[in-house]
């Protein structure tokens, strides 16, 4: 499990990670989402010991980072894909990370083949592509046999197999009781993949919990033969609709409740669905916290 | 018309049997000083960049000889006259500590050497040692290279091979190449840029010796590494030994030291 608590990061004058508070339980998957410069990394590297946070503190299964025995045996870490030395081959990368973590170098070998590749194992990873060096950096996550997963960005510069096959193996691991923590700015991807969701703009989590619940709070899109009429019916009625420029209105109601309104005024509804998904919610989320910033700046 | 092409991070069909925690968990030693210093030989070796310092060493050292055994009959085989290729062996050797220092930032292979070893003063520890233990290594078999071509050149010439001051030869050249290795993996701790780190080890104190002797006349000798180097492998080592000590200070110890406490904090992107 993971918990970070209070996790702050000043610099100079500038608060990249501010009061950062919340848990990865194990068997869930947690995608950390926020727009670029909102403080992801900076926790992610708070979290594994790299930098030293300005206060609060942050564990796993209890101990900080840097106070486990060994501790990629504890937590399989990612940060950086294209931070591998280009000079070495990826069967030669993955077994100094064995020795390392006190493994048998079979296992570099085995872990090779459980990211697919095993046939480019004695090429140099300066040879390899972002895709491939993905799934290097993901085996190298997994050599120590770790309870978490620690990512940043895995998916970033896979192909669309490439990207299934990791939603695979990332569910596959929480299913059977590990924990994940993986950032990413692939919309589609994270709403795909994850069931725990932490949103952070400007250093804050502006939002965090279960993705359906979250997307549940996303309301209602609905178009009409008279989107004008149905938008002051359903004000009437004491809902907030907002006209989106595509021309379809957001309601902060459940399809029922739009229904309902649509049949008593006779409204010919042409779509009805739920909210716009994790991408309306993002720039909801991460929206406002910019503009909360400005306000506050001006 | 689409034609299929395997896709571009080339997934094989990939072993699909889930990946799991195993439980119960096993627990878990330590990381071990030694592991992670053999993990640090390992990868100073295995770059393209470690393993031509090394040929190149050994290369040179093995050129120099063979030339030698050409004229052994007008340079008689001696370890005084086929020592002389040792101080050049030294500078490239320390090569390896500075690379090994700077490749973890030029890389960006910090990132996940001190996640895997969050405790980075043993990590720089066991980069010096490895360093040192791969320079001196790699100085014997130039030892062996030099020993050998003597043995020979006594045979080509028809003069009996002259090992004189072979013994103390063989000795202070190890301290030199430790201090050469320290000096190199310090100025590369500091800089982390090994262009930079290079031209600052390689320049900086030659460029001293000249100017300083100009401004500074024979006090100068007090700041001259190189010729510390060269008193410390003499006949008399400990001829000038105050200024000795003071050059290694500034151009070692000083530059080691800054450079371990900025290596300690310098943040890893």
């Amino acid at each position: 499990m993971i918990n970070l608590q209070n996790l702050t990061k000043r610099y100079h004058h500038h608060v990249a990670v501010d009061d950062v508070t919340f848990r990865c339980e194990p068997g869930t998957i947690t995608g950390f989402l926020g727009p670029n410069g909102a403080g992801k990394s900076t926790t992610l590297r708070m979290l594994t010991g790299l930098t030293p946070p300005t206060s609060g503190r942050v564990t796993i299964d209890g101990s900080p980072y840097a106070d486990l025995p060994n501790p990629g045996r504890l937590v399989g870490v990612m940060l950086d894909a294209a931070a591998q030395h280009p000079g070495r081959t990826g069967l030669q990368t993955l077994k100094l990370t064995a020795q390392l973590l006190n493994m048998p170098p079979a296992r570099a070998t085995e872990m090779l083949g459980r990211v697919g590749l095993e046939a480019a194992g004695n090429r140099r990873v300066g040879d390899y592509s972002l895709g491939m060096r993905q799934r290097l950096g993901i085996a190298g996550a997994l050599m120590g046999d770790p309870a978490v997963l620690v990512l940043d960005e895995p998916a970033n510069g896979m192909d669309p197999e490439g990207i299934r096959w990791m939603r695979g193996l990332l569910q596959d691991f929480a299913g059977r009781g590990g924990t994940v923590l993986l950032s990413s700015h692939l919309l589609g991807e994270v709403q795909a993949t994850v069931d725990h969701l932490v949103v952070i703009g400007r250093g804050r989590i502006v939002a965090g919990g279960a993705l359906e619940e979250l997307l549940a709070g996303s309301g209602t899109v609905v178009r009409a033969r008279d989107v004008g009429a149905l938008a002051s019916a359903l004000r009437r009625s004491g809902y907030t609709a907002e006209l989106r420029p595509d021309g379809a209105l957001r309601v902060q109601a459940s399809a029922e409740q739009v229904g309902t309104v649509a049949a008593a005024t006779a409204a010919v509804l042409t779509e009805l669905g739920e909210g716009g998904g994790l991408e309306d919610l993002f720039f909801e989320l991460t929206g406002s916290a910019q503009s909360d910033h400005t306000a506050a700046a001006a | 018309m689409l034609t299929a092409r395997p896709p571009a991070d080339a997934a094989q069909t990939a072993d699909t049997r889930p990946i799991a925690p195993s439980h119960p968990r096993t627990v878990v030693q330590p990381q071990r000083f030694r592991t992670v210093t053999a993990v640090e030989v390992r990868k100073m070796t295995s770059t393209r960049s470690g393993k031509a310092v090394l040929a190149a060493v050994l290369a040179i050292a093995a050129a120099v000889v063979i030339w030698l055994l050409f004229h052994a009959r007008t340079v008689p085989p001696s370890w005084q006259n086929y020592s002389g290729l040792l101080p050049v062996v030294g500078t490239a050797l320390a090569m390896i500590g500075l690379l090994g220092m700077t490749a973890e930032w030029t890389q960006r292979t910090a990132l996940t050497t001190f996640t895997l070893s969050p405790r980075r003063g043993r990590v720089l520890a066991a980069k010096f040692l490895a360093a040192s233990g791969l320079a001196l290594a790699a100085l014997a078999a130039v030892y062996a290279i030099i020993i050998g071509g003597i043995a020979a050149g006594g045979l080509i010439a028809g003069h009996p091979a002259d090992y004189a001051g072979m013994g103390r030869g063989i000795l202070s050249f190890l301290v030199i190449a430790v201090l050469q290795v320290t000096m190199a993996a310090g100025f590369g701790a500091l800089s982390a840029q090994t262009a930079v780190a290079v031209a600052a080890y390689l320049v900086a104190p030659t460029v001293w010796a000249a100017v300083g002797n100009a401004l500074l006349k024979s006090n100068a000798q007090w700041l001259d590494v190189f010729s510390a180097f060269g008193r410390l492998s003499s006949t008399h080592p400990l001829t000038d030994l105050p200024q000795s000590l003071t050059a290694i200070g500034f151009w070692i110890v000083l530059p080691t030291t800054i450079g371990v406490v900025r290596s300690l904090k310098r943040e890893v992107k």
